[in-house]
């Protein structure tokens, strides 16, 4: 089973590297809007990017259906999908506005070919592993897929003064703001990019699970979002840097997307793990390896620079000589306070949140004159080392660290963004902002994205849009696309044996595929067939007669 | 425009090898924007500053802003405060209308620099965190 496994992942890298050649979906654009306005907007425009239209509403009807188009190039699906769209005015201000808001209508679960039981799909993709439309209706109602609508009144002087859409083709938008990548990101939500959960109480819509939630997993409690208590669910919200996305779909192309380098302080002992941080302005860059030495705890005196002493706000007493120097955030600025450890010996600087909250924001300040690295740490991070040099003598090393991607852990999993408090961008439903290169799925949607959709293409696989009707989950199915033959069948000659799915998700042919991919000549082949079938029956899945019947197609094959 | 994140990371290219090897590296935070230079420090940190389309100065956006916008939004999702109904057919498939329950919401800002920031959220109240985030750099 070992050679199959590998050979099984063999399949998956193959897989992942073969690009959108999987199909297509058909992708809709119901406009809604009343003549004149929005997509029927006749003010003339001159064609932008790529774009052919000649009146505003034209040109905004081309970028939708041009997204659509990316999307349904991408994905695939035996039923339309259908986007109720439409541009209207928004809420907006000079100095922020809506730019637009999209979503799942429906959800369905338990429909027929739901790989996962009492578990919510988006509708688009129920209707894709159900094979027909399971809310059928008059467009413009919510037997729609998904629901997007966007502002007309950007640029307006009362919305977003000065800064509009851009409504070109070829991501080229300069400083005004690509439609194009905003509706890549928004349909993306809609079609799976998301989950159905309560972010603060951790309940579940109508009490089920999503598939979303399916691949979700926290590594601080070790269970996926469908395996916790609501208040587990809830407390993993927050966790940063402990939430990740679980299917080896993402998982096996993260090295493809994300670079090595993310910037931590890696506790070496004790072996606490590693710490996100906040970066500074001042002082010499990050480097790798980084600064490693045993952390102390800078003391200076309580007074009118500052109340505490452990804040760092006036002349260090502490010997900090050769050490790195811990102190807590407030009352003076982060700049004084590494000058001052500096001044008492520290190589490296870490200064501990002094409210609760994660990610630790960036220090900003001036001072040429420093010259060891510092980062801020979170609250709860400086707890633990102060509760550990109680103990002991503690150990870090502060730099960037070389060995884990930007965007994930160092499992390689891709993070998702799960934020204490929520302080930009919805939670959980988006990659972790840190990912490098930019993320189609970061709650920050960047303007160098280019109209890719990056690690989201594997996150659609994940949740079953490539899915092979096995009956195991795409998110740990290694062998997507097996082969739906009911019996196995060898270059047309069928054995009559049944076609066995094992738990990995493959299948008696795909091992046979596997022969027929390694193999280079007939015999070969067939001799690949004669062991496979043997261990296949000394592990009981086949008789001595259905192993005949497969090695005597095997013999017949023109391969 | 820039993005959100402007996390200032920034990389040391000590030495040839380490050279060579965070070349691969550093481009990605440059490219983030994590090599800019912070934003000018807000008199109140906490608070969001704008440029004002009619002076060019920045300035912090009124309340009256801030609440009309977020009310706004809580104008499109306001059937997230009604509990979705769930429906079971004959043959097991369940199904819920989630109307605007589960809507997700892209939101630009203008940035102290001039920039915007376009940010993703899902309901009205993290779209009022976002008006009232900190910065992305904080001075102490």
């Amino acid at each position: 089973m070992k050679t199959s496994k590998l050979l099984g992942l063999f399949a998956i890298a193959a897989f992942l590297l073969t690009g959108p050649v999987f199909g297509a979906a058909q992708i809709i654009i119901v406009n809604t809007n009343a003549p004149g306005v929005g997509f029927n907007d006749a003010t003339p425009a001159a064609p932008v990017g790529g774009n052919p239209g000649t009146t505003v509403g034209q040109q905004r009807l081309n970028a939708f259906q041009y997204a659509a188009d990316v999307w349904g190039s991408i994905l695939s699906s035996p039923v339309p999908i259908y986007i109720q769209s439409s541009f209207t005015p928004l809420a907006c201000t000079a100095t922020a506005a809506t730019l637009g808001s999209a979503g799942a209508l429906q959800v369905f679960g338990d429909f027929p070919n739901a790989e996962l039981v009492d578990t919510w799909y988006h509708v688009a993709l129920a209707n894709k592993l159900a094979g027909g439309d399971l809310a059928p209706g008059p467009n413009g109602t919510s037997a729609d897929d998904i629901i997007a609508r966007f502002n007309s009144n950007l640029g307006q002087p009362t919305c977003l003064a000065g800064t509009g859409w851009y409504y070109g083709l070829d991501a080229n938008h300069g400083t005004n703001i690509d439609l194009v990548t905003v509706l890549l990101h928004e349909f993306a939500h809609g079609l799976g990019f998301s989950g159905f959960y309560n972010k603060t109480t951790g309940a579940q819509l109508a009490g089920f699970p999503d598939v979303y939630g399916a691949y979700t997993f926290s590594t601080t409690f070790n269970k996926a979002w469908p395996q916790m208590t609501d208040a587990q669910r809830a407390a993993a919200t927050i966790d940063t840097n402990n939430v990740v996305w679980s299917g080896i779909n993402v998982t096996a192309a993260v090295p493809n997307v994300l670079r090595f380098g993310t910037p931590l302080v890696t506790v070496n002992a004790p072996a606490l793990g590693s710490y996100r941080v906040g970066t500074a302005t001042f002082g010499p860059i990050l480097s790798s390896p980084g600064v490693t030495g045993d952390v102390l705890v800078g003391f200076d005196a309580a007074n009118a620079a500052g109340p505490s002493t452990t804040d760092g706000c006036s002349a260090i007493t502490t010997n900090l000589t050769g050490k790195i120097g811990l102190v807590d955030r407030g009352t003076c600025g982060f700049a004084i306070k590494v000058k001052n450890l500096q001044n008492a010996g520290a190589i490296a600087v870490l200064i501990a949140d002094n409210v609760a909250g994660s990610p630790p924001a960036g220090m900003s300040g001036v001072d040429a004159t420093i010259t060891i690295p510092s980062v801020r740490i979170s609250l709860a991070n400086g707890n633990a080392l102060k509760s550990a040099l109680a103990s002991g003598a503690v150990n870090v090393t502060l730099g960037v660290n070389l060995a884990v991607r930007a965007g994930a852990n160092p499992a390689g999993q891709a993070l998702l963004n799960a934020p204490n408090p929520v302080v930009a961008g919805s939670s959980i439903s988006h990659w972790d902002p840190i990912a490098f290169p930019n993320l189609l799925m970061e709650p920050a949607i960047n303007s160098d994205l280019t109209h890719g959709v990056d690690l989201t293409r594997q996150e659609m696989i994940d949740i079953g849009w490539f899915s092979d009707g096995d009956g195991v989950a795409d998110g740990v199915d290694q062998c997507i696309g097996s082969s739906r033959s009911a019996t196995v069948v060898i270059d047309g000659c069928d054995s009559g044996v049944t076609n066995t799915t094992f738990a990995t998700g493959c299948r008696i042919t795909d091992q046979v595929n596997d022969c027929t991919v390694g193999a280079g000549n007939h015999g070969a082949f067939v001799s690949c067939v004669a062991k496979l079938t043997d261990t296949l029956k000394n592990q009981g899945v086949i008789s001595a007669n259905q192993k005949g019947a497969i090695q005597s197609c095997a013999a017949r094959a023109s391969h | 425009m820039t993005n959100s994140c402007g996390k200032g990371v920034r990389i040391a290219a000590l030495g040839l090898a380490a050279a060579t090897v965070l070349s691969l590296t550093a481009p990605a935070y440059a490219a983030k924007g994590r090599r800019a230079k912070a934003p000018a420090p807000t008199a109140q940190s906490g608070m969001m500053v704008a440029i004002d389309p009619a002076t060019g100065k920045i300035r912090q956006p009124t309340a009256a802003e801030s609440k009309a916008l977020v009310a706004g939004i809580q104008e499109m999702t306001k059937a997230s405060s009604v509990q979705p109904e769930l429906k079971q057919l004959a043959d097991g498939t369940m199904s819920v209308d989630l109307s605007s329950s589960f809507l997700n919401i892209s939101m630009a800002q203008v940035q102290p620099d001039g920039s915007i920031r376009e940010v993703c959220v899902d309901s009205a109240a993290d779209a009022n965190a976002v008006l009232t985030a900190a910065p992305a750099f904080e001075d102490k």
